[in-house]
């Protein structure tokens, strides 16, 4: 008998799927800090840890990212903040935050309108092109308006990444027309024709995917939006109290605390969960059509697939219940037999 | 709100703000200088610093992933009813020996218990078709006739954990003759709880369920056979993601400015990167009986051709809740007690979250004593 001492979890046992949920989220933190209204910072930061020549060890790596992104962050958080302070005090600092709040409410003004508007909108803000301007901005600067917005749209265009990372990824269709394109010649006519139909099918399942993404990232939006008017709300509440935030990183926090609140007023909301349910059923629908694609194909080679696999690991667990059913009564018959006697030279029979 | 009223309602938030030039640069430089510091740290951190759940222990028994340990007891004399503790599917057995000075499982054995503890390990292709009665009547029972065995004791005590919590639920209903006491933490009991009490930020994960029909779930595990750990790791950031961007930025310049403070929370972040695909079949059983239906609190939950009744739960009981859990909410799992079969109920508070029960400061004063206290009174 010997004690073993657990070998530490590595990167390597987390596994490639989840490293790569560590991998997008650290991806998210200068869209972060652009939703802060923070430059990014011209010179590299003083990281030892960049530096080393030794990989470090999961997730002392993936933190030493973050801590080397914050570090540029705060200096380009200095860069920004400063002249907004100087020029204008408090108020330019909140300055950043409140001129794009009049164009999240228009937005989401769209999204309730529907129609023709509503897709333009959600088109718009999908693509990389600069937001259209709406009848609630007259009378504002376009240009100042939409440099206010832009990293709005970074934080909502990572939020669609998010959804594309937990649903499918769109990618693969491109991939796939490229890999089987050259294999139509093999196929014949009858797997062709299913093959165009599915093929069909899949960019439809990919369309509507998007709209699901496009509605639940304009929610996510209005949630931030919410989420500045709540601080604007927290912060006019402590004036009166006669209470002050004096650190620019205690004012983030607040910024934080108000906006999760918004994001869960939202998420949590009917709308929320049937966008939250949608984009899932349009993600599961749009993997499905992928797999029956690669099952024509798979099938017209006479490749195993998913299914042939699937249904040979079915069948050996359905043997090992039927296995398990027989254990009690294999003990039962065990502890029934006479043991067999040990006699020296003798033959027991 | 209008532009206007927004103007107006900025000019009067400015006036909270006491933030200058100087002071944003002095805040700033200190920000920087403490994640130069931090980053010089991280640069010295080796694997072995990082090791989790380094509690010694012996391998008992081992089938397809999954495994049976028995903790090397620190008495001579450990209590005669050994302890099976059983973790949920969702993240690795490790939570439970997270740190030295941070684990449930050494305080228990501090206190004298003889523990065993079940590595569900990592799920592959092969184990889709699992299902939570091939975990409770196959796997779990498996493991509970060797720890009989081993100690020569008819019943044994069992711990359950969240998810594990409910796998131990269904065993003790199903096998209660081989159980002498149960306890559960932080376990979902009545899953529409949290419709009666709404919180906000708190049962997404019900939520989510529910959002979906059962059409949705089927599809989801059709489409991806298991539930991909990323997924579901995926799934918990999205609970809080703001605060989970924020952990990794204006949060982390003073943990990483604090060498004990920075090795918690690397130790904690290689605890919740290792999740697990989650069977499939389980998956499907756990969103639409449990979550959709709520079939356990209402006695309808059926395993391998067997109803789960709860009624037949006639051991004493513990349920231990963290007030702060939002994976769990509290109502669904306090409150539960007539639903059981036994006359001994006890039902525990412990502050703070869902894992915090496990890991934080004040809960662990409360857990492993209010535990051990029980099983001994009861073994």
């Amino acid at each position: 008998m010997t004690d073993e001492v657990m070998a530490p979890v590595s990167a390597g046992t987390a596994g490639s799927g989840v490293a790569s949920v560590y991998d997008f989220w650290l991806g998210l933190l200068p869209q972060f800090f652009a939703q802060l209204g923070v430059a990014q910072a011209a010179t590299a930061p003083t990281a030892a840890a960049t530096a080393t020549a030794t990989p470090l060890p999961f997730p002392a790596d993936q933190i030493a990212k973050a801590a080397t992104l914050t570090h540029q962050a705060l200096q380009g958080l200095a860069q920004s903040y400063a002249p907004m302070l100087q020029a204008g005090g408090a108020q330019g600092l909140l300055g950043q935050w409140t001129t794009a709040l009049p164009y999240m409410a228009a937005m989401q003004h769209a999204l309730a309108g529907g129609g023709t508007a509503n897709t333009a909108t959600m088109a718009a803000w999908l693509g990389a092109t600069p937001p259209p301007p709406v009848p609630a901005m007259t009378g504002a600067d376009p240009t100042a308006v939409a440099a206010a917005a832009l990293p709005l749209q970074q934080m909502q265009q990572a939020w669609l990444d998010a959804g594309m990372r937990m649903f499918g990824n769109q990618e693969h269709a491109t991939t796939f027309e490229r890999t089987f394109g050259a294999l139509s010649d093999a196929l014949g006519f009858g797997p062709l024709r299913k093959l165009q139909v599915a093929g069909q099918e899949l960019m439809e399942a990919g369309l509507e995917q998007n709209q699901a993404r496009a509605r639940y990232a304009m929610l996510v939006q209005g949630a931030f939006a919410a989420g500045l008017d709540a601080l604007l709300g927290r912060l006019a509440g402590m004036a009166k109290a006669g209470e002050r935030v004096d650190s620019v990183l205690a004012l983030l926090r607040l910024w934080a605390l108000s906006t999760e609140e918004a994001v869960h007023g939202v998420l949590q909301s009917e709308q929320g969960l049937e966008a939250t349910a949608a984009i899932a059923r349009a993600g599961f629908a749009y993997r499905r059509k992928l797999q029956h694609v690669a099952t024509i194909v798979a099938d017209a080679l006479d490749m195993a697939t998913r299914r042939d696999l699937d249904e040979a690991f079915r069948e050996i667990q359905a043997l090992k219940r039927e296995l398990r059913a027989l254990r009690p009564a294999v003990a039962a018959s065990q502890s029934r037999a006479p043991r067999a006697r040990k006699t020296k030279g003798k033959s027991s029979s | 709100m209008t532009p206007a009223e927004r103007m107006l309602l900025a000019s009067h938030a400015a006036n909270a703000l006491a933030i200058t030039p100087a002071s944003l640069a002095r805040e700033l430089d200190s920000a920087r200088e403490k994640i130069t510091r931090g980053l010089a740290r991280l640069a010295k951190v080796s694997d072995d610093d990082l090791a989790i759940a380094t509690v010694p222990r012996e391998e008992v028994w081992q089938q397809d992933m999954m495994r049976l340990y028995r903790c090397t007891p620190v008495v001579d004399q450990p209590h005669p009813v050994p302890i099976l503790i059983t973790y949920a599917l969702v993240g690795r057995f490790q939570m439970i020996d997270l740190e030295a000075d941070r684990s449930l499982v050494r305080k228990l054995l501090a206190q004298g218990f003889d523990v065993y503890f079940i590595d569900w390990g990592m799920p592959g292709r092969a184990q889709r078709w699992l299902t939570i009665d091939d975990y409770v009547s196959g796997y779990l029972d498996r493991c509970v006739d060797l720890i009989r065995n081993r100690s020569r004791q008819d019943k044994v005590n069992l711990l359950g954990i969240c998810q594990g919590g409910v796998f131990t639920a269904c065993y003790a209903a199903l096998f209660p003759q081989k159980v002498r006491n149960v306890a559960f933490t932080v376990t979902p009991i009545d899953f529409h709880g949290d419709m009666r009490d709404p919180q906000a930020g708190a049962g997404y994960m019900n939520q989510w369920a529910r959002a979906l029909t059962a059409e949705d779930v089927d599809d989801l595990v059709d489409a991806y056979g298991s539930a991909p750990g990323s997924m579901v790791g995926f799934a918990f950031l999205m609970m809080n993601p703001v605060s989970n961007l924020t952990k990794y930025t204006i949060d982390l310049i003073d943990v990483v400015d604090d060498e004990a403070k920075l090795l918690n929370f690397l130790r904690m972040e290689r605890w919740i990167a290792d999740r697990p695909d989650h069977p499939g079949e389980v998956f499907r059983q756990w969103f639409k009986d449990l979550y959709q239906d709520n079939k356990l609190i209402r006695n309808e939950l059926v395993l391998g051709g067997r109803t789960v009744d709860l009624r037949n739960i006639t051991m004493p009981v513990l349920n231990i809740y963290a007030t702060g859990d939002t994976i769990i909410p509290v109502s669904c799992s306090r409150g539960v007690g007539n639903h059981f079969g036994t006359e001994d109920y006890t039902e525990v508070a412990v502050p703070g979250g869902h894992i915090g029960t496990f890991v934080g400061g004040k809960a662990q004063k409360i857990l492993a004593p209010t535990l051990g206290d029980w099983f001994k009174a009861r073994s």
